[in-house]
């Protein structure tokens, strides 16, 4: 467990630094000056170089990478060029938020997908479990922002049970804060479960025909009982070996529905950035992003190792 | 789903189906739309579906609801499409030259396919749309830099499966090019992967397409788009729902087509063997 551990720390050391420099790059090298990216082709040349000077665009690149992986390191994420805030705080006041229907949605949509994959696999001959895997590919096939604005429509609008947008912090009232984040949450796990709840459903029919079910069987469980105990474990393997996949969705899920249910969380924070071209806003908040994906995924590379014994005691994995 | 041996697959039908439709309507769209789609006329704003010369209504500047879905299946596809088959023609490309090098050449594109499969689509854009500008050709891009590495992935290791076969030895014995045998013999063998694979890139591409206009990040005005003709309506939901439901059911048509298409030729090619999973979500932007 040590060993698997330490690996899963150093692939998440050498992830973040590979996409920092990635990141880095696209938005530095990719068009050659980034002040005239900033400002546009109209910027005056004095404008031009005093925001060279601001981001240090006058010396070589690794220099400017060092600078800003420095500043990362100390919590120091930059401030944009048009406007007053810092980012690191800024993204202090928006990470809560985002991590919430993230982490909220991540295990909703692994609980759903579990159920509805394994029942999909047992009753796989059967119309029942034909519908739900028909059910699962729907919601995959859905877009996140259509659902969230239906649920809108629906609950918020002509039902008028829950709030259609906004959100109240936790620390101010958790009974509001959980109500606004009912619809985002739904929106994004809706079309993840869908994805998941495939991956466990396949896994599910390959564990079904394992002889140790079998030999449960034989030993006196009854089939149900056998399922719980031998399957539901092998068949939840596949929800954090998709990992970075599914993190992906995720990530694409919460921007969007910040965007739906106009959220001031990060996603919102980068998107406005994209729009006035902040490159150091866009440069951090992408990198933090990035981190908090690869977080998540060295969790699941932990808990990985718990749920699988011949990954945890492997001297050499994937 | 069960199929008696030696038919076509329900999935591939039915996928089959909904893909010419959408490519007709898409193609029929460039010569001709029911109204110009951008012609206003605020004497038929908001009207419902099924009025007279306007089949699924009108939106709020009185555009024809059906005319302006009929051009977004015209962005969808042609964004999607380019995508899916350059980045497959570019990817499955390298992916062979890798599986066909030295091992020291094979790795180095495998750890470059890693890092591209690594950062998630979404931010990609992002960052493009940041240094490039917005826009619908920034979308395809962005598509690019995730399906490339992609399809190389999925081509490598197949595409190494069938090199150490007993008669791609006896085809490199008998003194064909390395070039030869991935044309002639592994690229065949792999075609339908590539397919499949193809198949899923064009849902993923659709949907990232659709969710990067709802954002603003994709194409602009004009040009038509599914995406940022929902994110036109979402303020209307309580007066006019239909213009929040007619494009969301196109989109979510246009990528089961596309799925049950790719899980069609799947079971097609080789109904015994699991193969992969088809998953659009997994890889959205």
């Amino acid at each position: 467990m040590l060993r698997l551990t330490a690996r899963s720390l150093m692939m998440f050391i050498a992830s973040a630094l590979g996409g920092s420099l990635l990141i880095f790059f696209m938005l530095r090298m990719l068009r050659g000056d980034v002040a005239l990216v900033m400002l546009g082709m109209n910027a005056t040349p004095e404008a031009l170089e005093s925001l060279r000077a601001e981001l240090s665009l006058n010396e070589p690149w690794y220099a400017q990478y060092l600078g800003w992986i420095n500043g990362v390191l100390r919590g120091d994420l930059g401030k944009p060029h048009f406007g007053v805030f810092d980012v690191a705080d800024e993204i202090g006041r928006r990470l809560g938020l985002t991590v919430s229907i993230a982490l909220i949605s991540l295990v909703v949509s692994a609980m759903v997908a579990l159920f509805a994959g394994v029942y999909a696999a047992v009753y796989a001959d059967r119309r029942r479990g034909v519908i739900v895997d028909m059910l699962a590919q729907v919601a995959v096939a859905m877009p996140s922002f259509w659902v969230g604005i239906l649920l809108v429509g629906l609950l918020s609008v002509k039902l008028g049970w829950l709030p259609s947008g906004g959100y109240v912090p936790w620390a101010i009232n958790p009974w509001h804060a959980a109500q606004s984040l009912v619809l985002p949450v739904t929106a994004v796990s809706i079309s993840l479960a869908g994805a998941l709840a495939r991956y466990v459903r396949s896994t599910m029919l390959e564990v079904l025909s394992e002889d140790y079910l079998k030999t449960a069987v034989a030993k006196g469980r009854t089939y149900r009982q056998a399922i719980v105990i031998h399957g539901i474990r092998n068949a939840s393997v596949p929800l954090v070996t998709v990992g970075t996949l599914t993190l992906g969705g995720l990530l694409t899920g919460v921007v969007v529905v910040e965007v739906v249910f106009s959220l001031p969380g990060m996603g919102r924070m980068l998107l406005d950035a994209v729009f006035a071209r902040e490159v150091v806003v866009v440069q951090s908040v992408t990198f933090v992003f990035l981190a908090l994906i690869l977080m998540l995924n060295f969790a699941m590379d932990i808990a990985y190792g718990f749920l699988d014994p011949r990954i945890r005691d492997a001297r050499k994995g994937t | 789903m069960r199929r008696l041996r030696g038919s076509i697959p329900a999935p591939l039908i039915a996928g089959a189906i909904i893909v010419v439709l959408l490519t007709l309507i898409a193609t029929l769209s460039i010569a001709w739309t029911p109204y110009n789609p951008d012609s206003i006329d605020t004497s038929k704003r908001l009207l419902a579906p099924g009025a007279r010369g306007h089949i699924l209504g009108t939106d709020r500047l009185g555009r024809d609801t059906a005319s302006a879905l009929m051009r977004g299946a015209q962005t969808s596809l042609l964004v999607s499409g380019t995508a899916a088959l350059g980045g497959m023609a570019i990817g499955s490309t390298l992916g062979l030259m890798a599986a066909g090098s030295r091992p020291v050449v094979r790795d180095v594109i495998s750890r470059i396919t890693d890092v591209g499969i690594a950062l998630p689509g979404l931010l990609v854009a992002l960052i493009l749309g940041t240094v490039f500008g917005v826009g619908r050709d920034t979308v395809i891009i962005a598509l690019l830099v995730g399906f490339v590495p992609w399809a190389a992935r999925v081509t490598i290791g197949p595409a190494r499966q069938v090199l150490s076969r007993e008669y791609v030895e006896a085809a490199f014995a008998y003194g064909r090019s390395t070039w030869f045998v991935l044309i002639r013999h592994v690229a065949p063998n792999i075609g339908s992967l590539i397919i499949v694979q193809t198949a899923v890139m064009f849902a993923v591409g659709i949907l990232a397409e659709a969710g990067l206009s709802y954002l603003g990040l994709g194409s602009q005005s004009p040009t038509g788009s599914w995406g940022r003709f929902l994110n036109e309506a979402q303020p209307l939901i309580d007066r006019a729902p239909a213009l929040i439901l007619f494009p969301g059911f196109a989109i979510t048509l246009a990528v089961m087509g596309f799925m049950l298409m790719g899980n069609g030729v799947q079971a097609l090619m080789d109904p015994h063997r699991k193969g992969i999973e088809l998953d659009a979500n997994a890889s959205r932007p």
